[in-house]
């Protein structure tokens, strides 16, 4: 039985949910504020005894600033937040890792304006994997997601913001039984906005075969002019039966509430799904999905753009 | 003519006063704790010379009453100064000269610490923002009332003093507070908070010598890192005294010490104890330290 876009929906919300700490779980805050001006860090742990962590920030006054690093290393459970505020911002990292000999790098550099952070993630083997590292600025919004099954992980996130654009990139490997890597440059939603471009490269195995995706870079950028997603993928590889498992390589540009509410309706292809424009809920979306049969190798180039509206997916192995 | 001759000399200086401030808080299932700090990079300089008679004064047609009253506020980092005054017609003279001084220049830094191997956080809060105040003041009346209150803090050690209902009054009085840095240390798994230190190294150093004729009443405290009371005071005179006072309270700690020092003859043990466990001894040093023990030339019966 293979796994809809619908699944795939609900397979992130699970690793979402995954993610956050719950009940069990420390929460540490700290931050400064001069002139006005603020800057702030808050940490939710909820982590394995066999787990370590060691994290330092200093915060400097006159022009207010904050800097950030820690490395979280072990076996076993990690699920931690960290957020990351300023007068303009808030940002993100959100890792949930069940797995061994994991490693953990978070840095970050806080102004009031200005949002710098970098989140290095190793595991060998896992269970499951969710990372996310994102921030909205002055309502531009760049992220980047991961998760891997039963697998390996290896990626290195950031995201650089200053009071006018967003940017998130990721670099790094995937494999797995289900593994998935995201780029999305959005507008928050309101009443009236509600936009993304966003970029997302995964696959879904019957537990027995793996995906890997190799030598992946992304980059997701958002201005108050437009939202762009772009992503090369050097190799990925499917190996599984074609009857049972699936990748999906995916750009669009396109109104998300409207999108969300017809992922339930989507069906499987081997080739080329679908390159359509949709007529959404107060925007026009344009977006394409290619499922490469399973067995195979290749290498693309992705990009997702609004305003203007554009997105395709370049095969290049 | 009832004449109110004063303030022979009043100076003022006040330099880049910028607010900053910090906070930071622990929050497990069950406990929680914070703790907020403000202060500037901030100098202030007042000297004031007072001499004259509180007595009644025609004004446009009535008369106001004889009246002085004295407000002073000062708090920088918790470093405080308060002080009230109010006298009816009578003699008053003062002469007082208060210097003040702290700074931010520092960063303010934070960690966590959880070691494999165990459900304990360490939450290290390090700052070294110092407050410098020193404060002398020296008052005499005679008339028909004066009340006087002063309290002095420094990090919630304090020292208050009263002088209520007094016709006769003097005080020769100096202070001397210093704050050098606060660290705050908590101990906590994800249930509960075992522990919260908040380790100000400060020093106090309060003389009075005063001569009273109402109530004269005296309130002192200082407190241990866990806010435990470790000495107080409490004392209350009617009647006509003369009271001279000498108090220095001063509380030090070391600053943090990240890493134990190589062990010096044993290895294992130390970095194997949660640090709930390992907080008794300090340090690997405090347990296996063998180079301090000198063997006795002879034998102890």
């Amino acid at each position: 039985m293979f796994y809809s876009f619908g699944m795939r929906c609900i397979l992130f919300i699970f690793f979402v949910v995954c993610s956050f700490p719950g009940a069990l779980a420390i929460e540490v805050s700290f931050s400064a504020e001069d002139g006005g001006e603020s800057v702030g860090i808050s940490d939710d742990y909820e982590v394995s005894t066999g787990v370590s962590v060691s994290e330092e920030s200093e915060a400097k006054f006159g022009d207010v600033e904050m800097t950030n690093t820690r490395e979280v290393a072990g076996d076993g459970n990690v699920r931690m937040k960290q957020i990351y505020s300023g007068d303009k911002y808030t940002g993100w990292s959100l890792i949930g890792i069940y797995g061994s000999q994991i490693d953990v790098n978070n840095e970050a550099r806080l102004t009031p304006t200005t949002l710098d952070a970098s989140q290095s993630v190793s595991v060998p083997s896992n269970d499951n994997t969710y990372l996310y590292l994102g921030s909205v600025n002055n309502g531009n919004g760049a992220e980047t997601v991961v998760w891997s099954y039963d697998g390996q992980v290896s990626t290195i996130q950031t995201i650089a913001s200053d009071n006018k654009n967003a940017n998130a990139m990721i670099t790094g490997s995937l494999s797995g039984t289900n593994c998935h890597v995201e780029t999305g440059a959005f507008w928050p939603v309101t009443e009236t906005v509600d936009r993304l471009a966003e970029i997302m490269v995964g696959g879904n195995t019957n537990e027995v075969e793996y995906i890997s995706i190799g030598n992946f870079k992304g980059a997701a950028r958002a201005s108050s002019e437009k939202l762009e997603s772009h992503q090369i993928v050097d190799s990925f590889k499917i190996s599984g039966s074609p009857a049972t498992d699936y990748g999906y390589i995916d750009t669009f540009y396109v109104d998300r509430n409207w999108l969300e509410g017809h992922w339930g309706t989507w069906s499987w292809s081997q080739t080329w799904w679908w390159s359509n424009t949709w007529s959404g809920r107060t925007n026009v979306g344009i977006g394409k999905v290619y499922f490469p049969p399973a067995g195979t190798v290749g290498s693309y180039d992705l990009s997702a753009m609004s305003y203007p509206p554009y997105c395709d997916i370049t095969k290049t192995g | 003519m009832h004449k109110l001759a004063y303030i022979t000399m009043l100076l003022a200086l006040i330099s880049s006063a910028y607010s900053a401030s910090w906070s930071g808080s622990v929050k497990t299932d069950s406990d929680s704790w914070s703790i907020n700090r403000e202060s500037s990079n901030l100098s202030f300089i007042y000297e004031q010379s007072v001499q004259g008679q509180i007595s009644p004064v025609d004004y446009r047609g009535r008369t106001l009453s004889p009246y002085h009253s004295y407000y002073k506020d000062v708090n920088v980092n918790d470093v405080r100064l308060k002080e009230r005054t109010a006298a009816l017609q009578g003699s008053y003279s003062s002469m007082e000269l208060l210097s003040l001084k702290s700074s931010i220049n520092n960063s303010v830094n934070m960690t966590i610490v959880k070691p494999a191997g165990s459900d304990v956080y360490t939450i290290d809060f390090y700052e070294r923002w110092p407050v410098k105040l020193s404060y002398s003041k020296n008052m005499t009346y005679s008339g028909k009332e004066i009340n006087n209150r002063e309290f002095v803090g420094n990090n919630k050690d304090y020292v208050g003093a009263n002088f209520l209902y007094n016709h006769e009054f003097s005080e020769d009085r100096s202070l001397k507070m210093n704050l050098l840095r606060m660290n705050a240390t908590i101990l906590a798994t994800d249930e509960a908070i075992d522990l919260a230190e908040v380790k100000a190294t400060r020093d106090t150093q309060y003389r009075l010598q005063s001569h009273s004729t109402g109530i004269a009443n005296f309130e002192w405290r200082q407190v241990g890192t866990d806010d435990e009371i470790l000495n107080a005071g409490d004392e209350r005179y009617v009647g006509t005294y003369d009271i001279v006072k000498n108090m220095h309270m001063k509380s030090r700690f070391d600053t943090i010490q990240k890493e134990d020092e190589w062990l010096p003859c044993c290895s294992g043990g130390f970095f194997s104890m949660t640090p709930a466990d390992q907080r008794p001894f300090k340090s690997a040093k405090g347990i296996f330290d063998c180079t301090c023990y000198t063997p006795p030339k002879k034998a102890l019966l």
